[in-house]
C-alpha cells in the first residue's frame, strides 16, 4: 500500500457550513446554525474512510458539501491536492466523473422509466464515450463486476430487488471508472441476508481498483468490516478520528465509548450484557444554539465545569488518533 | 443426525408456562386473479410467561404479519387462513371481534415501527394517554391522570405532569416512542408485543429504549414479543429466538442455544453473514448465496433451498417439520446440522 504525500487522494481543511436562521417579518437574519463544524480529513488511495454518527449529526449535509450541492461556508476542499474552488471547469468536470456517489435510497436513485441498460449508459454518454459497442461492451464488463445478469438491462429499477438496485447502482458508479466512491449507508436499507454479499463486493472492487471510499453509516459493526479509518461526528463535529482497530479497542471520547456500548451484538447477548446507554438524558442540542465550551457536555457523563468553560482542542493521543475531549488522556 | 419428531406442544410444555401461543397460523394475501400469497404458512412458537421472545426476520418473511394475525388486525386483501392462536389457553382466532376488542390493547398490546405516525399529532399526550385508559376502564379524568403520570414514570419519564399538556410534535422521535411504549403499558396487558420499535432510530436511541422496554418488563412482569431483523438486538433483548424465512417457521429455541448452535442452515448463514462488533478472523463476511424467494411463487418444499448448502433430494419436494434437535430447542429442517459457533475459525469471537 503506497504511503506519503501522493497516495492522499481527496482532502479536506476545516469545511464548515452553516444556514442563516431567518426571523420576524423581514426575515432579518438572526442567527447562524453550525451544521458542520470544521471538519478535516485525508482520504487516501485504496483505503476506507468512515464517518459514523447518529441522525442529525451533519454527515449527509457533509457529503453534500463534499459533492458539491451545497456551497460550503469555510474551509477547502482538495481533489488531487487541487483546490476545488479555483479549478478550471475542465477540470472540474473531470472530477466530477471521478468521484461517484451510491446512495441508502436505491429506488430513489434511479430515473423509474429508465431502463438498467440506459441508466447504466448515460454516465458513458456524458463523459464522452461516442461509440455503442464501447458502450455496451463497458457495461457488461461492470454488470460482472457487481453479479448482475445481464437479463436485466432491460429491467426497470421497481422490477429489481433492493440488492439487485443496489448493485445496479455500483455498476453505474463503475461504469466511469472512479477513484473515490462516497457511499451514504449503502447497506442499511438491504435485507440482512444480502448485505454480507454488498460489503463484500465492495471490498473486492476496492482490492482490484484501488478505489477510495468515504462510507457514511451508522452502524459500527459494518464499519469495522470495512473501514480503515473512522471518524464519529457529534453536532457537526469530528469528536474522534482513529484507525478502525484504535477505535473498538482503545476509544477515548465519551461519545466513542458511549456508541460502542449501545451499539447491540450477539456475543453481548450470550455474555447477558443488557442494553445500557452511558449518555446523560436529554436529546442533541439545536445547532442554532449550542452549548457553551464542549459541545458533547450536555450529554457527557463526564463533564466538568472546565467543560462548560472551554472547548477542547483535538488531541493527537497517539499517532493519527485525535480526539476532542479534555479528557482523552485518561 | 437423525431426530425423532416431537410434537410440539410437548416440547413446549416442558418449558415454563405459556402465555400466548400459534398453532400452525397460515396469514395469506389475495393477489389478482386467483393468485394468493401465503404470507405466514403454518407458523408455530410459544411465548412464556413473563419472557421476552425475538422474532427474527428478513422483509416480507412474514413477521409483521404474524404479529398482526394475532392482533387479528390483518387488514383486506389479507386474511387469516387457519391455525390458532392459543391466548391463556383460548383460541382468540375464534372469539367475537367484540370481546377481541377488549382483548387489543388491554390484555394485548402493540407498539408500532414508527414513531412519529403512532401517535394522534392533534391530541396532547395526556388526552391520548387517558383515552387509551378510559376506552376500556372508563373511571374518570383523575384516575386516568394518576395512571398515565405513573406510566410515563415506568419508561423513565419522571415530569410526566408537564409532558401530558404538550404535543407530541414538541418531542423527539425517540422520546414519542416512549411515550407509546407507555400508553401501551397503561392497562398493564398481560402482551406486548414491539414491531421493529427501534429500526428507524439511531443507536443510542434504540438503545434507551430497549433499556425501557427491559425496565418495563422488569417491574410488571409482562411478557414481551419483540420483532427485529437486528441479531444483536435479539440476541440481547430475548430468552427465545423464533427465526423466519419466507413466512415459514426455521427455527425456534431458548437464545443460548440458537446462538451457539443453531441447527438450520439459514440461521447458520445469518450468524456467518452479520458483520460483528467484535473482530473476526477473516476480513471477507461469509455471504448467502443467492436471494430471498419471490413469496407469490413460491416453489413446493423448503423456501430456503435454493440458497442452501446442505439442499438434498426430500427439501425440493416437502416442507420440513418443525422438530426438536435438543430439548426445547426447535428447526424446520430435512438435515439440522451440527454447527457451534465457538468452533468456527472464520468468526473466532465468541
Amino acid at each position: 500500500m503506497p504511503t506519503g504525500e501522493n497516495s492522499v487522494v481527496m482532502s479536506c481543511e476545516n469545511i464548515s457550513k452553516s444556514y442563516p436562521v431567518r426571523k420576524g417579518l423581514f426575515r432579518r437574519v438572526a442567527g447562524q446554525k453550525q451544521i458542520v463544524r470544521g471538519v478535516s480529513f485525508e482520504l487516501e488511495r485504496g483505503r476506507t474512510l468512515a464517518l459514523v454518527g447518529e441522525s442529525g449529526c451533519g454527515k449527509t449535509v457533509l457529503l453534500r458539501v463534499l459533492l458539491g450541492i451545497e456551497k460550503n461556508s469555510g474551509g477547502r476542499f482538495l481533489y488531487r491536492g487541487r483546490n476545488t474552488e479555483t479549478m478550471s471547469a475542465a477540470e472540474q468536470r473531470e472530477m466530477r466523473l471521478k468521484v461517484q456517489m451510491i446512495f441508502q435510497d436505491t429506488l430513489g436513485s434511479f430515473h423509474p422509466r429508465m431502463s438498467v441498460r440506459e441508466a447504466l449508459e448515460e454516465p458513458l454518454i456524458l463523459s464522452g464515450v461516442k461509440s455503442g459497442s464501447e458502450r455496451m461492451a463497458t457495461i457488461e464488463t461492470v454488470l460482472g463486476q457487481v453479479g448482475l445478469s445481464p437479463l436485466y438491462l432491460t429491467r426497470y429499477p421497481h422490477q429489481l430487488s433492493g440488492g439487485q438496485r443496489q448493485r445496479a447502482a455500483i455498476a453505474r458508479c463503475l461504469a466511469v471508472a472512479p477513484e473515490i466512491i462516497f457511499a451514504d449507508e449503502p447497506i442499511s436499507a438491504l435485507d440482512v441476508s444480502l448485505q454480507a454479499q454488498v460489503v463484500n463486493m465492495l471490498m473486492d472492487l476496492q482490492d482490484d481498483y484501488q478505489l477510495s471510499i468515504l462510507l457514511v453509516a451508522h452502524d459500527l459493526a459494518v464499519v469495522r468490516q470495512i473501514a480503515d479509518t473512522i471518524m464519529i461526528m457529534y453536532l457537526g463535529a469530528i469528536v474522534e478520528s482513529a484507525p478502525a482497530r484504535e477505535i473498538y479497542g482503545d476509544a477515548r471520547h465519551p461519545y466513542t465509548q458511549a456508541l460502542l456500548q449501545a451499539a447491540p451484538s450477539i456475543k453481548k447477548g450470550l455474555t447477558d450484557e443488557n442494553f445500557t446507554v452511558h449518555l446523560k438524558p436529554g436529546d442533541l442540542p439545536d445547532p442554532a444554539n449550542p452549548p457553551s465550551g464542549c459541545l458533547f457536555r450536555t450529554r457527557c457523563v463526564r463533564a466538568t465545569a472546565l467543560c462548560a468553560e472551554a472547548a477542547p482542542a483535538p488531541r493527537e493521543v497517539s499517532p493519527k488518533h485525535v480526539v476532542l475531549c479534555h479528557f482523552a488522556q485518561e | 443426525m437423525s431426530v425423532a419428531p416431537v410434537p410440539i406442544s410437548r416440547a413446549a410444555a416442558a418449558a415454563d408456562e405459556v402465555i400466548l401461543r400459534t398453532d400452525e397460523l397460515r396469514t395469506y394475501f389475495k393477489a389478482g386473479r386467483a393468485g394468493v400469497v401465503r404470507a405466514v404458512e403454518g407458523v408455530n412458537f410459544s411465548l412464556r410467561r413473563g419472557k421476552v421472545l425475538g422474532i427474527i426476520g428478513e422483509s416480507g418473511s412474514g413477521k409483521s404479519v404474524t404479529a398482526r394475525s394475532i392482533l387479528r388486525i390483518i387488514e383486506p386483501p389479507g386474511y387469516i387462513a387457519g391455525g390458532r392462536v392459543l391466548f391463556k389457553g383460548e383460541d382468540i382466532l375464534q372469539i367475537p371481534e367484540k370481546r377481541m376488542r377488549t382483548i387489543r390493547g388491554n390484555e394485548i398490546s402493540m407498539i408500532f415501527q414508527d414513531p412519529t405516525t403512532s401517535l394522534n399529532p392533534y391530541m396532547t399526550i395526556g388526552g391520548q394517554l387517558t383515552e387509551a385508559y378510559n376506552s376500556h376502564t372508563p373511571s374518570g379524568s383523575e384516575k386516568a391522570r394518576d395512571e398515565a403520570v405513573r406510566v410515563l414514570k415506568l419508561v423513565g419519564i419522571n415530569n410526566g405532569g408537564e409532558i401530558m399538556k404538550k404535543y407530541p410534535c414538541q418531542f423527539s422521535a425517540g422520546f414519542r416512542q416512549r411515550i407509546f411504549i407507555a400508553m401501551s403499558m397503561i392497562l398493564y396487558p398481560d402482551v406486548l408485543i414491539a414491531d421493529e420499535p427501534t429500526t428507524s432510530l439511531g443507536i443510542t436511541i434504540q438503545a434507551e429504549i430497549i433499556e425501557a422496554l427491559s425496565e418495563v418488563q422488569r417491574q410488571t412482569g409482562i411478557s414481551i414479543i419483540i420483532i427485529t431483523h437486528d441479531f444483536g438486538v435479539a440476541a440481547q433483548f430475548s430468552d427465545d429466538i423464533f427465526v423466519m424465512y419466507a413466512g415459514r417457521c426455521v427455527e425456534f429455541s431458548p437464545k443460548r442455544d440458537l446462538l451457539t448452535r443453531p441447527a438450520h442452515p439459514y440461521t447458520i448463514g445469518l450468524i456467518r453473514s452479520v458483520p460483528l462488533l467484535e473482530e473476526r478472523k477473516t476480513r471477507r463476511l461469509k455471504s448467502i448465496p443467492g436471494f430471498p424467494p419471490d413469496m407469490s411463487a413460491l416453489p413446493p418444499g423448503c423456501p430456503f433451498a435454493e440458497r442452501c448448502e446442505f439442499v438434498g433430494e426430500p427439501c425440493r419436494e416437502e416442507m420440513p417439520e418443525l422438530r426438536a434437535v435438543s430439548g426445547a430447542h426447535l428447526c424446520a429442517c430435512h438435515y439440522p446440522q451440527q454447527y457451534n459457533v465457538s468452533e468456527d475459525t472464520e468468526l473466532g469471537v465468541f
